[in-house]
């Protein structure tokens, strides 16, 4: 009996020691992010006023900030907000935009036409425009009372608005390619019912190009959210987040490089893991690209 | 306008090569000036207006003050910054302070030859006030009689207004009421004289570097816009000529690059230094550190719950340590519990509500919030700035540690942060003013119930009263106390603010420079100024 595709791609994937390396890398960070408060030496804002700017110590590994507060502490706070942006906002663009770009491409027709111009009128917006808008509007509906937590959620609806559209755009193009092949017209033929060519057939052919495009779409949206905290519309003091940090730590890179080095360096390791990751993701499930 | 900064980008990156190219051989500086008759300063940006009525920021005064007199000038040497004669040889005011005589100067003349007269004078506050000139600083001459009634249109004709060109030549002015400091006002640049003849002719454009006609120790050499300044040596200039035939000022508000030329010599006076590097740069021998009067406040909006209740504000007075704000800005600025900052008369280290933390908690429970979790959500504003953001989230901290409340940070670029107090004031807001002259009255006037700069929404009449009547007295002790009565009002018994601390101005000074004294309203004259 044939195996299943996830067992094979996962039979390929363990092959590619750097990929697997990285997959573990993440699933690390994702453990401190969830564990932060549980790990942390310091609480991230408490101040040591007598210990503001300080280089590295023993007691303090990674120095304190302008404020005096522990960088390691803040560090591993800040995983919890850009690791939570990067995955989240990648998983909700990942089933929203493929669910309608492969009904846009199946089914095709005035239902391609009038969900296509949807997306078009989404693009014809400036996406900063658009992330802006959609946080502010979030925002002033004050769902959530925890600060952190409505900057995260506000963040995560705006990012999504943002991520879905290129990905529904691309599945779409894969689904009306690939219902042209033979394969399809086979199965069709046999009597599979379209849910199931979709599904079966469809999707895992074009799972290469949507992983690519979401490694891509990941460290991005790590980077608009410090983007959007700069702005005063994300993270608000004193929560910290790997692009708060990096924000902060540039200013100072004369005199205190100690501030930039760490969160540029998380952030560095983060985004060539999730790339490398999603390599080696693309690799297992597209045999025929490894076989080539 | 990304374009437009990678414009920029490439512009000074050519400008430290172009810069960077020069040798100690030719000694030679932009603009082909000799480096040893050149002062060269960065203003940081453009100035946005050179027109002396109507701007009314610091970087055109750098240049305002340097190319014009007043009919009052500063004696910056002294600490005190006395008045010493400008336009005007001497004043004299009637027993009670209302009529005012200013005997001008003989035989000024103006960067063009022509002869400088009281008219120009009355022609300059005429323009200040005019509706159609739409100043912000008209209200500067508000106690001049009927120059309200003219600003708001109700008096068309000038004539009404109280000032009066004599038979003699000299200036009569008749002010509304007794105004013990009203020749301070006459040090700003925007009572300064103007040549009406000129601005009928150019329009907008005579402030150009080719029109302009002054009056000051320096006159406009070169204008190029977002570029540079260029100030040469007035000749006509009535007093002391200046040392230094030429002030290059350049543009860029880049800090790093900015010292980046410094250190390399190609610059000799850089006004503000990154604060967070501050403790590198007060280990230096060109650092230069001045007391400003200049005041650092927190304002509540006492329109708002929970800050209509007095003891809520009060609780919040005495939980935030000032020194803790000090120390982490390092930069040698005061604590201040007083509203009237150090170096200024009126300052009183006594009056203010002093860091108590368990007094605040116990306002608090009397306010009603004992349990804390009933005190509403608080939200604190201030504008995307480095030094505010940690400001802020040091008192943030602060109020968390002391009164177990949790408040939420705003932060909102500068111009969408002023709308926003002016029409929909945050619940907790911050704010600095700079002295625009050395008398108290600049300060107490701020949180009087008709000052547009008073956001708090605070209205006392009380505090009205005794500030106006200070305003009038011209004996020195009976003013002094009376401002002490007014702070006591402001910052104890009422507190819609909170003082903070005093703030200082940060340089770097080449060593070549000699003569350039540093003052509290942060006042850039360069006549004395030497280069060695």
């Amino acid at each position: 009996m044939k195996k299943s595709l996830w067992y094979e791609s996962w039979k390929r994937f363990k092959k590619n020691k750097v990929s697997l390396f990285s997959g573990i890398y993440i699933l690390v960070l994702c453990l401190i992010a969830v564990l932060a408060y549980q790990i942390s030496p310091y609480s991230f804002d408490e101040q040591y006023m007598e210990l503001i700017l300080a280089s590295p110590s023993l007691k303090h590994w990674l120095g304190n900030d302008s404020l005096g507060r522990d960088m390691l502490s803040r560090l591993i706070h800040g995983a919890r907000m850009s690791m939570a942006i990067g995955i989240v906002t990648a998983l909700i663009s990942l089933i929203f935009g493929t669910i309608y770009g492969a009904v846009s491409g199946w089914i095709g027709g005035r239902t391609d036409m009038v969900l296509m111009r949807i997306i078009d009128l989404l693009y014809s917006i400036p996406t900063l425009v658009l992330l802006i808008l959609v946080k502010v509007v979030f925002d002033s509906l004050d769902l959530f009372n925890h600060p952190e937590l409505r900057a995260l959620m506000g963040m995560l609806m705006a990012l999504s608005v943002i991520g879905w559209v290129t990905l529904a755009r691309m599945v779409r193009g894969q689904v009306l390619q690939i219902k042209q092949m033979s394969y399809i017209e086979a199965a069709r033929s046999l009597g599979a019912s379209p849910v199931r060519i979709v599904l079966k057939h469809i999707l895992p052919n074009i799972m290469g190009p949507v992983i690519v495009l979401l490694t891509f779409q990941i460290p991005s949206n790590i980077l608009y959210e410090s983007f959007l905290s700069f702005l005063g519309l994300g993270l608000q003091p004193p929560f910290s987040s790997w692009g708060v940090l990096a924000n902060e730590g540039w200013r100072s890179l004369r005199s205190y490089p100690h501030l930039i080095i760490s969160p540029g360096f998380a952030l560095f390791t983060a985004m060539l893991a999730f790339n490398l990751f999603g390599d080696g993701l693309r690799d297992a499930f597209d045999p025929q690209l490894k076989n080539k | 306008m990304k374009n437009v900064g990678a414009f920029f980008t490439i512009f000074w990156f050519t400008l430290v090569f172009a810069l960077g190219g020069c040798t100690k051989k030719n000694l030679k500086t932009d603009f082909d000036l000799l480096v040893s008759e050149t002062l060269r300063i960065n203003l940081q940006q453009e100035p946005p207006s050179l027109d002396w009525n109507k701007s009314t920021d610091l970087t055109s005064s750098v240049i305002t003050n340097n190319i014009m007199e007043g009919l009052v000038d500063y004696n910056l040497e002294d600490p005190e910054l006395g008045l010493s004669p400008g336009l005007a040889l001497e004043w004299k005011a009637d027993p009670l302070g209302k009529v005012w005589t200013f005997k001008l100067r003989s035989g000024v003349v103006w960067s063009d030859g022509v002869k400088f007269e009281a008219q120009q004078v009355v022609d300059g506050w005429e323009r200040l006030l005019n509706p159609a000139t739409a100043s912000e600083y008209a209200y500067f001459l508000y106690a001049i009689k009927n120059a309200k009634k003219f600003h708001n249109g109700e008096l068309k004709n000038f004539s009404e207004v109280g000032v009066q060109v004599l038979p003699d030549g000299n200036l009569r002015v008749e002010l509304e009421y007794s105004m013990s400091y009203f020749p301070s006002l006459l040090t700003h640049h925007s009572t300064f004289p103007i040549r009406k003849d000129l601005i009928v002719k150019f329009g907008d454009r005579w402030t150009e570097a080719n029109h302009m006609v002054v009056l000051g120790p320096y006159k406009l050499k070169i204008w190029n816009h977002d570029q540079a300044i260029v100030m040469e040596r007035n000749e006509f200039y009535y007093g002391e000529k200046a040392k230094i035939k030429y002030v290059l000022c350049y543009m860029i508000n880049e800090l790093t690059t900015a010292i980046n030329l410094f250190d390399s010599g190609k610059l000799d006076l850089q006004n503000g230094l990154p604060t967070r590097e501050i403790k590198t740069w007060r280990q230096r021998k060109e650092y230069v550190e001045h007391g400003l009067l200049t005041i650092f406040y927190y304002g509540f909006n006492i329109k708002k719950a929970p800050f209509n209740n007095l003891k809520v504000r009060q609780a919040f007075a005495s939980a935030i340590d000032r020194k803790q704000i000090t120390d982490m800005l390092a930069g040698g600025q005061t604590p201040l519990l007083s509203w009237v900052p150090p170096g200024m008369m009126g300052y009183n280290s006594q009056v203010g509500i002093k860091f108590n933390p368990d007094n605040a908690r116990r306002l608090l429970d009397e306010a009603g919030f004992k349990d804390r979790s009933l005190f509403p959500k608080v939200k604190l504003a201030f504008n995307t700035n480095e030094d505010q953001q940690r400001i802020a989230e040091n008192i943030q901290a602060q109020i968390k540690k002391n009164l177990s409340i949790e408040m939420e940070l705003v932060n909102e670029e500068w111009k969408v942060y002023l709308t926003h107090l002016r029409n929909d004031t945050p619940s907790i807001y911050r704010l600095g003013w700079t002295a625009d002259y050395p008398d108290p009255d600049n300060f107490m006037n701020l949180m009087a119930g008709f000052s547009d700069n008073n956001h708090t929404g605070w209205k006392d009449k009380a505090f009205d009263e005794l500030i106006t009547q200070a305003a009038g007295t011209l004996d020195k002790n009976k003013r002094l106390k009376l401002y002490d009565k007014a702070q006591k009002i402001l910052t104890e018994e009422a507190t819609p603010v909170i003082p903070l601390y005093s703030g200082v101005s940060q340089s770097l000074v080449a060593p070549r420079v000699k003569g350039l004294v540093h003052n509290g309203l942060s006042r850039f004259v360069f006549k004395k100024v030497r280069l060695e």
